[in-house]
């Protein structure tokens, strides 16, 4: 059996009025979203990502479809709201996070992206991206103009090639993984990342097995590093005992000729 | 007029004058961000991100020479690429190999011109406009003021068909912006109004006729490969397109660093054709609803329509279907897959991250990790990553096969895989 515990905070940074980062800390389903746009319409958009995920939370058989139609519903959304209000029009919002679903009568993870928030997973001591950016930056690393390392403070980075709130219905990025016990998750928003490097993140989450002592001493890392942007982590630790897989039962049977 | 606000090099490229204001592109003048950026300086208060949106917004490297300079009240701003520099008292910029653009700002400087290597010596104030340049910038310049005479410009009639007045004559106005282009196609030239909206011509340009059979741009079309999207020149017609992404100026001027500010998250996606690099591309022909096929295909896979001949286009790829599993749900195939009772990634994966889907089976017949699903292109393929029990496959109207471990196998939509022989898996075409 597994027992899921979380911690989340989230910071308006050292330069922004706002904070137009929302989060949402449920059961089943966490979710950062990071809202753009002038004219405080950056909150109302990742506001609207929220509220419309919230209700997953109580959905004890989540599909992986519903996640992802719930995020096009969001969509809509922001975009009726910026044609009711055109002084906020081009609001949109990013999301990311992660849901229990349940895909073949099994538990799963869904890591679910679209924009340039994140998720890292942290695994046998290893700290890996679970998911890719949608960003101008990102496309620049694949096609090896920069480096990881100059991406973070490239002029690109802060480019999002996709967003909630676009005409055209977003293409939701999702993966499924099994839930593994000593697994741990965090979601951010790029005011996270663009401040800490992967591998003082790595070092800051392993320094605190508490979820939300590690969240806060993210976040606080990132504010001493510049605080530029609004910051939001939400820590998730996996525990429990060891599924073992055990052996697989070999099994006489008539195979087709 | 006291002062010429402005004063150019003439030359090849297109430069544009207004306010605050100055840009510097090599695009040739029917290209029709030529045509938005003349809307932008047209209007109330152009600004250099507007105008950097326009410039990217066929992709980060298009336009592969430009300069854009922006006085702020208290300095300038200073964005050049490719041949394009700039020069200001104590002060030059120039992009360097393998960047996108180098960005900087000057304290204190109004004086910022933007030059190329080959720029003419010969040196025109400028009220404002739109001029063929080879260098452009602030304040009349170094020679002595050549004060034309204007030549009267009797008011001819009041058709609205601008006149292709000298720009070099310009506006007596410096804030209101730019006497159409100098140059030739007066007929479709923007209005000179100062409000920013489009104002679409309504006499097409005959000459355009022959790009205009060539719109295959869809939604699914990605980042438009050249010649694919017709391009009206002049014509700001397509001006209303998606474009509520960059409401938001790319980067405001921030209290911190400006040039590494992780700020401003900003969106050019609406202004960008739909895909992101990293999207798999794969090569299409379109149904008549729009549908992505494989090329040598006949009929739609997702609605059965006919796909006429056509010039394959590149398109990422869309989702090849789903494997429905034995409880009725599916698993997308927007990426790859392991099935097992404990999936990870294969020794050796290479490629994006699959999904790892797991099998609740207490009986253990299914394996840790038993089945691998790829894409490659539009190929789906399975693979038994050497289970106990292994894998059977059925393609449609076959018998079952069993996989031998380790090799890879090429299924089509209505095959049915069972695993073990007790988890029963389907390939359905759709999304």
């Amino acid at each position: 059996m597994l027992t899921v515990t979380t911690g989340h905070r989230s910071d308006v940074g050292r330069v922004r009025h706002h904070n137009e980062d929302s989060v949402l800390v449920g059961e089943r389903i966490w979710a950062v979203a990071d809202g753009m746009g002038g004219h405080a319409a950056g909150d109302v958009a990742s506001a609207l990502v929220i509220e419309g995920l919230r209700p997953l939370d109580g959905r004890p058989d989540l599909r992986p479809a519903d996640l992802v139609a719930a995020l096009h519903a969001v969509n809509d959304r922001i975009l009726t709201h910026g044609h009711d209000n055109p002084a906020v029009r081009g609001l949109g919002s990013t999301v990311t996070g992660l849901a229990v679903v349940n895909v073949g009568g099994a538990d799963h993870w869904a890591v679910f992206n679209v924009g340039d928030s994140r998720v890292y997973r942290e695994a046998d001591g290893v700290l890996n991206r679970a998911t890719v950016d949608h960003s101008e930056a990102e496309e620049l690393i694949l096609e090896g103009v920069i480096t990881p390392e100059q991406a973070r403070t490239h002029r690109a980075r802060n480019i999002v090639t996709r967003s909630l709130g676009q005409p055209d219905t977003p293409q939701v990025d999702l993966w499924l993984l099994p839930q593994l016990p000593g697994e741990r998750f965090l979601v951010c928003s790029d005011g996270l990342n663009g401040e800490l490097e992967d591998g003082a993140i790595h070092e800051i989450l392993t320094a605190s097995a508490d979820p939300a002592a590690a969240a806060s001493s993210l976040v606080e890392a990132a504010i001493r590093g510049g605080g530029r942007d609004n910051i939001t982590a939400i820590v998730v630790n996996v525990d429990g005992d060891d599924d073992e897989p055990g052996q697989t039962n070999p099994r006489p049977r008539e195979v087709p000729a | 007029m006291s002062s010429w606000p402005f004063s150019y090099a003439p030359g090849g490229l297109v430069g544009f004058a207004t306010a605050n204001l100055v840009a510097l592109v090599d695009l040739p003048t029917d290209d029709d961000l030529v045509a938005r950026i003349a809307a932008l300086v047209a209007g109330e208060a152009p600004t250099l991100d507007a105008v950097l949106d326009v410039l990217v917004s066929r992709g980060l490297r298009a336009v592969a020479s430009f300069g854009l300079a922006e006085l702020t009240g208290d300095g300038a701003r200073v964005l050049v690429r490719g041949a394009c520099r700039a020069e200001g008292p104590d002060h030059s910029a120039a992009s360097g190999p393998g960047g996108l653009w180098a960005e900087s700002t000057w304290p204190g400087v109004t004086d910022v011109r933007l030059v190329t290597d080959a720029a003419d010596e010969r040196t025109l104030p400028l009220g404002g406009g739109i001029v063929f340049a080879s260098a452009l910038g602030f304040g009349p310049g170094a020679l002595p003021v050549l004060v034309e005479e204007p030549q009267p410009e009797p008011e001819r009639d009041l058709e609205p068909t601008p006149e292709p007045v000298p720009a070099v004559v310009a506006e007596p106005d410096p804030e209101l912006a730019p006497e159409p282009e100098p140059a030739a196609e007066p007929e479709a030239a923007p209005e000179p109004e100062d409000t920013p909206e489009p104002a679409p011509d309504p006499e097409p340009e005959p000459a355009v006729a022959q790009n205009a059979g060539a719109t295959m741009a869809s939604p699914l079309t990605g980042p438009a490969p050249e010649g694919i999207i017709a391009s009206v020149p002049w014509s700001l017609d397509d001006l209303d397109q998606p474009d509520d992404g960059p409401a938001e100026p790319h980067h405001g001027p921030s209290p911190a660093e400006p040039e590494a500010d992780p700020g401003n998250t900003t969106d050019v996606a609406a202004l960008r054709a739909q895909a992101g690099a990293s999207d798999t591309l794969v090569v299409a022909v379109l149904c008549p609803d729009g549908h992505a096929n494989p090329v040598h295909a006949t009929t739609c896979r997702l609605c059965g329509g006919q796909l006429s001949a056509q010039q394959p286009v590149e398109v990422p790829r869309p989702s090849l279907g789903v494997l429905r599993l034995a409880n009725g749900d599916v698993v997308a195939l927007e990426r790859g897959a392991v099935l097992g009772r404990n999936p990870r990634l294969p020794q050796g994966w290479t490629g994006e991250q699959p999904n790892l889907v797991r099998i609740d089976d207490p009986e253990r017949d299914v394996s840790s990790q038993h089945l691998e699903v790829r894409l490659d292109a539009w190929h789906v393929l399975v693979r038994d990553l050497g289970s106990t029990n292994g894998t059977e496959v059925a393609l449609p109207g076959s018998e079952p096969v069993l996989l031998r471990a380790h090799e890879q196998l090429s299924i089509e939509p209505g095959t049915r895989i069972m695993l073990a022989g007790v988890f029963a898996i389907t390939y359905e075409a759709g999304a």
